[in-house]
């Protein structure tokens, strides 16, 4: 026979459970708006019962409040930190792709390739074809060549301000991933000491939660939760857990409490990988020293994103086998010979290598460079064997030195990244220019100008020491089909880029200095050269841009540039569309519904009421027995 | 599934931004009339407004430009040309009177004197300039056609001319005759003068275009070379090899007397191997067998040489205002400079002006002086002035002989009596050797107008065809501006309605969603 009170203590765990569940209900409520929070419940179960030797058995000793928990599923958590790296590489695709596509269009209304060049060449060239001689003619022509020379001199400067851009939002990227790195590990600390003392760090979980959905978006998360076990009895878990964040396809980012930091360090000058690079460019180090790999093939997130347009080379990277080992002619410095089979290696005008030396890997083992030379033998059967030589540094940047058992191995420098960032489409640029001008000067200067001399060359480049301009020696041509040897400190159409494109001075001074005719006995009417140089942008024969004619360079750039940003523009869509779907289904168990939330609410009111009623029928119990009963 | 509150506002708003994005695209569209708005829109047809675009620049520069600018260079030149045509038209008039065998002193002064004004015309119609560059000067449009004042400059002129050219000239010679006054009637040479020493020679030339001409220089004449088997040679490129010819020439002035006293004329009639340059008539004389050697030139079926042609070259220095510049006809070399130098080979190019008025297609617009102002009207011009001035130098002669011997008496009378003779002699002579140039003037002027007329035509066929190109362009024009239009503008209508049916269904979702978001379970408690 139980207590006569037992009633009353059963009655007063209900109404404890029900205020629990009230509360909890209020909370709740309270957070339905806040970000990352999961909902919590009561879980409760009937206390056990107590034997009270009767032939009923045992006596049912109400409720008892388990714990406060919040519901979630962490299944839904890794995959949406897996679809929400594409959604943050594709995003900085998508917006860097849109103000590369802003630079290059030409709609008409705003002056791109297209309208410019057609002044130059249909409308400039076709006044002065119908009357080559006249001053006015000709220096209009001129002009509208400067305004094409001044066209991509502002389209490689918006185009390097964008390279710019990323590597500072790569910068961004890297401390933003630092300071999550940091949170998390707080977070993992503030978590096993609440865990440890046996409840549930509900709140904090939920801000780890919200914080690795942030550093999924920069770079792809790996996150793994195993719990701790008492070291003496492993069966025994200590209610501990050790949390490890690994990123960029498996590199160990935050272990428990503990992280490792990056840090950026800005490639010096002479560490350039393209040409076209601007100074200062990124390299990331994990703080321990050791390098990054930015082009871990397994990394994703905005900051690969950022990656694959900073440097993106559309997997045209320097690569080749070494031939021989020697030294420079004074036997100061070593000097590397690799023989090179790329297509886009044999001809400098495709060429983008660094023109003030670099970093190349020879063999797996890395060595700076200040110099190089490109040569081109041809045999008797006409099979060309093109070799670049490389001049290394010297003992105070090269640690080691090279050793003759590098030869057969392969030479590398920069990495192939198969997407067309700036890289790309500067190299692009450099092409057409450095071919449209190679061709376009020569034509010029095979004839004579007004005066019967002989015509000036029109395209050429401003070093960029001083105010000179490359006077193109014969000695430094690369595209004569024969046997040349031409050093990157050439005065040699490989120095001429988008950058310093322009016109020769004395001929934007003087425009009668252009030729027009091929023989100084023709009269001044004859234009033989001037339609030389129109079929030379029409006839693809003459002049082969990626199998297409000059003078269709935009379409072949720009269908580049449209087709990737059409990419860039619908992976972000997917990816973002599959990133809300993972969320809603993330919602869909952890969110709190107000509906369900007010019947709780009815539900522990009810509940609690009850509890009160039993009390109050106790007390009226009580109050029969000891009051009135057998007085 | 489990539907929160919160999941319903952020697929209602998700949806709603959907349809702003929608509604934001067609805007665009409506107010830019663009199907597109970015390259990665739409990449073909991005790409394909590029071609379109420049296709439209190209053909505008044709039919707005290049078309007018052809035209106004034809019509300049057709003007010229209908002048040039009225000139020599005049000229034929004036040799068909000039033929006439009985013409007064008064008569023969009108023509030399019409002739002599048409003959200076002529050359200045040919320097007629279309925006200041001269239109009949090949490319060489910042030379005149002909020289503007008195010029020393030496240049050496290569002919290149058919054996066709050679001709007939008659030598009426008057002796000492023309040197009659009243002073010196009885004294020396001139009292001799008696009708033998009248008589005409008949010797072959050729009528070099220019008079005048260098003495110092003795002009060769180059004739088709052949090996020992009688084949023509060729060179590398070719072309005919050519050799001197086998008799060499003499200059002789035109005052010159021969070995006998005779003038070059008699000298050439009489000495069959011998070559004569007379420098002052730009006139090479050729002996019988000098003749007959050129004569023997002609074509073969089986060679692809003209052999019908030879070579004169010749020195001239001296340049009067008005003749024309030897550098628009013949290959010629001057200070340094070697002008037309693909005029002597097989395949010579024409300095044609060509204008592009379409793709791929150009017309030309220029017609070269070599065409039509030839330098064989002036000579011929030159030729007859000479001849009918002969005749009225002789009339005026005799007439003088004839007023003296009113007068004379004695010996004098006898003299004079003898002199009229042979003063009729010489005037007969001359007057029909006129009648027979002015004759032959009437029929090789003519075939300076058909030339003319023949230039005049082709500038009309060609003005003709750039008509009808002007009207393909403007076709072409409208057709792809078309084609650029279908390309990248909108259809307006649809985008209206478009845009409407997408305001409509963004109204529904915000309707939608105001009745959702407003209530939870929470109002009813």
């Amino acid at each position: 026979m139980p207590s006569q009170f037992f009633g009353l203590n059963i009655a007063y765990t209900g109404l404890l459970a029900s205020n629990a569940a009230l509360n909890t209900t209020a909370n709740n409520i309270s957070n339905v708006h806040t970000e990352g929070y999961s909902r919590q419940q009561v879980n409760q179960q009937a206390a056990n019962a107590i034997r009270v030797f009767q032939t009923y058995g045992c006596a049912g000793a109400g409720v008892e409040t388990l714990s406060i928990e919040r519901i979630r599923d962490d299944f839904y958590d890794g995959k949406y930190w897996d679809n929400k790296s594409f959604v943050g590489q594709y995003d900085m695709k998508q917006y860097d792709m849109k103000q590369i596509e802003t630079y290059f269009d030409d709609d008409g209304k705003n002056a791109g390739f297209q309208t410019i060049f057609d002044k130059f060449m249909v409308t400039g060239l076709g006044e002065l074809l119908k009357d080559p001689d006249s001053a006015t003619a000709k220096s209009q022509f001129v002009g509208f060549a400067g305004a094409l020379t001044e066209y991509f001199n502002g389209l490689a400067g918006n185009v390097e301000q964008l390279q710019k851009d990323v590597n500072q939002e790569i910068k961004l990227k890297v401390d933003e991933i630092n300071s999550l790195a940091g949170e998390i590990a707080t977070l993992n600390k503030q978590i096993n000491t609440i865990e440890l003392a046996g409840s549930k760090a509900n709140e904090l979980r939920d801000r780890r939660t919200v914080l690795l959905d942030q550093l999924s978006e920069i770079i792809d998360i790996e996150v793994t939760e195993t719990p701790i076990t008492d070291s003496n009895n492993p069966e025994r878990e200590t209610g501990g857990t050790r949390c490890l964040v690994k990123v960029a396809g498996g590199q160990l980012l935050v272990d428990a409490s503990e992280f490792r930091g990056l840090e950026c360090v800005a490639r010096k000058s002479y560490e350039k990988i393209n040409q076209t690079d601007i100074d200062g460019l990124y390299e990331i180090y994990w703080e321990d020293g050791q390098r990054f790999n930015l082009y871990n093939a397994a990394m994703t997130g905005s900051l690969r994103g950022l990656l694959e347009m900073r440097d993106g080379n559309n997997g045209e990277n320097f690569t080749g086998q070494i031939s021989a080992i020697g030294m420079t002619p004074d036997g100061r410095q070593d000097t590397v010979s690799i023989t090179v089979t790329k297509e886009y290696l044999k001809d400098l005008n495709k060429c983008n290598l660094s023109d003030q030396g670099g970093i190349i890997n020879l063999g797996n083992q890395e060595f700076y460079y200040d110099s190089w030379e490109l040569n081109c033998t041809v045999d008797g059967n006409g099979e060309a064997t093109y070799t670049y030589t490389f001049t290394l540094s010297d003992h105070e940047k090269n640690s080691t030195r090279i050793t003759n058992d590098r030869v057969g191995k392969v030479a590398t420098i920069g990495a192939e990244l198969r997407y067309q960032g700036v890289p790309y489409y500067m190299s692009q640029m450099n092409e057409w220019v450095r071919t449209f001008s190679a061709k376009f000067n020569d034509i010029l200067t095979s004839g004579v100008d007004s005066n019967g001399n002989p015509g000036t060359y029109m395209f050429t480049g401003k070093l960029a020491t001083d105010d000179a301009q490359f006077q193109f020696p014969s000695g430094t041509r690369f595209d004569t089909g024969s046997n040349f040897s031409v050093n990157v400190s050439d005065d040699s159409y490989y120095r001429l880029t988008a950058k310093n494109f322009g016109i020769v001075t004395a001929l934007g001074l003087d425009a009668t200095l252009l030729a027009n005719r091929y023989d100084a006995g023709d009269g001044v009417e004859q234009n033989d050269l001037l339609t030389d140089l129109r079929v030379l942008v029409t006839d693809k024969n003459k002049l082969d841009y990626r199998g297409a004619s000059a003078s269709e360079f935009l379409q072949c750039i720009l269908s580049d540039i449209a087709l990737n940003a059409a990419g860039a523009n619908s992976l972000y869509q997917t990816y973002k569309d599959i990133s809300n779907s993972i969320d809603t289904q993330r919602i869909s168990i952890s969110g709190v519904d107000e509906d369900e939330e007010a019947i709780n609410l009815v539900k522990y009111q009810n509940a609690y009421s009850l509890a009160s009623k039993m009390i109050q029928t106790l007390t009226e119990v009580y109050d029969r027995l000891i009051l009135e009963t057998g007085v | 599934m489990r539907i929160t509150n919160n999941i319903m506002q952020r697929n209602n708003l998700s949806n709603i931004n959907t349809n702003k994005i929608y509604q934001d695209t067609l805007s665009t569209q409506m107010s830019t009339q663009k199907k597109v708005n970015r390259p990665s829109d739409d990449p073909v047809v991005a790409i394909r407004a590029l071609r379109l675009r420049s296709n439209v620049t190209e053909i505008t520069q044709y039919y707005s430009k290049n078309i007018p600018d052809a035209n106004s260079w034809l019509n300049v030149t057709e003007d010229a040309l209908k002048n040039l045509s009225q000139i020599v038209t005049n000229m034929i008039t004036n040799c068909t009177k000039g033929s006439n065998g009985d013409l007064k002193s008064t008569d023969r002064q009108i023509i030399l004197e019409q002739l002599g004004a048409l003959r200076d015309e002529v050359y200045a119609t040919g320097d007629a300039d279309y925006a200041g560059r001269y239109v009949f000067t090949g490319y060489r449009t910042d030379t005149s056609l002909s020289f503007p004042a008195a010029t020393t400059q030496n240049y050496e002129i290569t002919e290149q001319l058919q054996n066709s050219v050679i001709d007939k000239v008659t030598k009426v010679n008057t002796g000492e005759m023309l040197n009659w006054n009243n002073q010196n009637f009885n004294t020396g040479t001139i009292a001799g003068i008696n009708e033998n020493q009248i008589s005409s020679s008949e010797v072959y030339r050729i009528r070099l275009s220019y008079n005048n001409c260098e003495a110092g220089f003795a002009p060769t004449i180059q004739v088709p070379a052949k090996d020992a088997n009688g084949d023509y040679i060729y060179d590398a490129d070719y072309n005919v090899e050519y050799t001197d010819l086998a008799y060499p020439t003499t200059v002789m002035h035109s005052y010159d007397v021969g070995p006998n006293g005779e003038n070059p004329y008699e000298f050439v009639a009489k000495n069959p191997d011998s070559v004569v340059f007379v420098p002052e008539t730009g006139e090479m004389l050729l002996g019988e067998n000098a003749y007959a050697a050129l004569m023997k030139l002609k074509d073969e079926a089986s060679t692809v040489a003209d052999e019908g042609q030879f070579r004169v070259t010749y020195q001239k220095s001296d340049w009067q205002s008005g003749d024309l510049r030897p550098e628009h006809y013949y290959y010629c070399e001057s200070e340094g400079i070697q002008y037309n130098t693909n005029y002597l080979t097989a395949a010579p190019e024409r300095q044609n002006i060509e204008y592009d008025v379409g793709f791929n297609q150009t017309i030309r617009v220029n017609s070269t002086a070599d065409e039509c102002f030839k330098p064989g009207i002036g000579r011929e011009v030159d030729d007859l002035i000479a001849t009918m001035q002969e005749v009225v130098d002789i009339e005026t002669v005799r007439d003088n002989i004839k007023n003296a011997l009113k007068s004379a008496v004695g010996a004098d009378a006898d003299v004079l009596q003898k002199q009229l003779a042979a003063a009729e002699k010489a005037y007969t002579l001359a007057k029909d050797k006129c009648q027979k140039m002015f004759e032959g003037g009437i029929t090789s002027l003519q075939g300076y107008l058909d030339d003319a007329n023949l230039c005049i035509t082709n500038c009309g066929t060609r003005s003709a065809k750039l008509e009808l190109i002007g009207n393909r362009m403007q076709n072409q024009k409208t057709t792809f501006e078309t084609l650029k239009s279908e390309n990248e503008d909108v259809d307006i209508t649809e985008v209206a309605i478009n845009l409407s049916s997408a305001g409509l269904t963004y109204q529904a979702a915000l309707m939608a969603t105001g009745k959702i978001a407003q209530t939870t379970l929470l109002n009813y408690i």
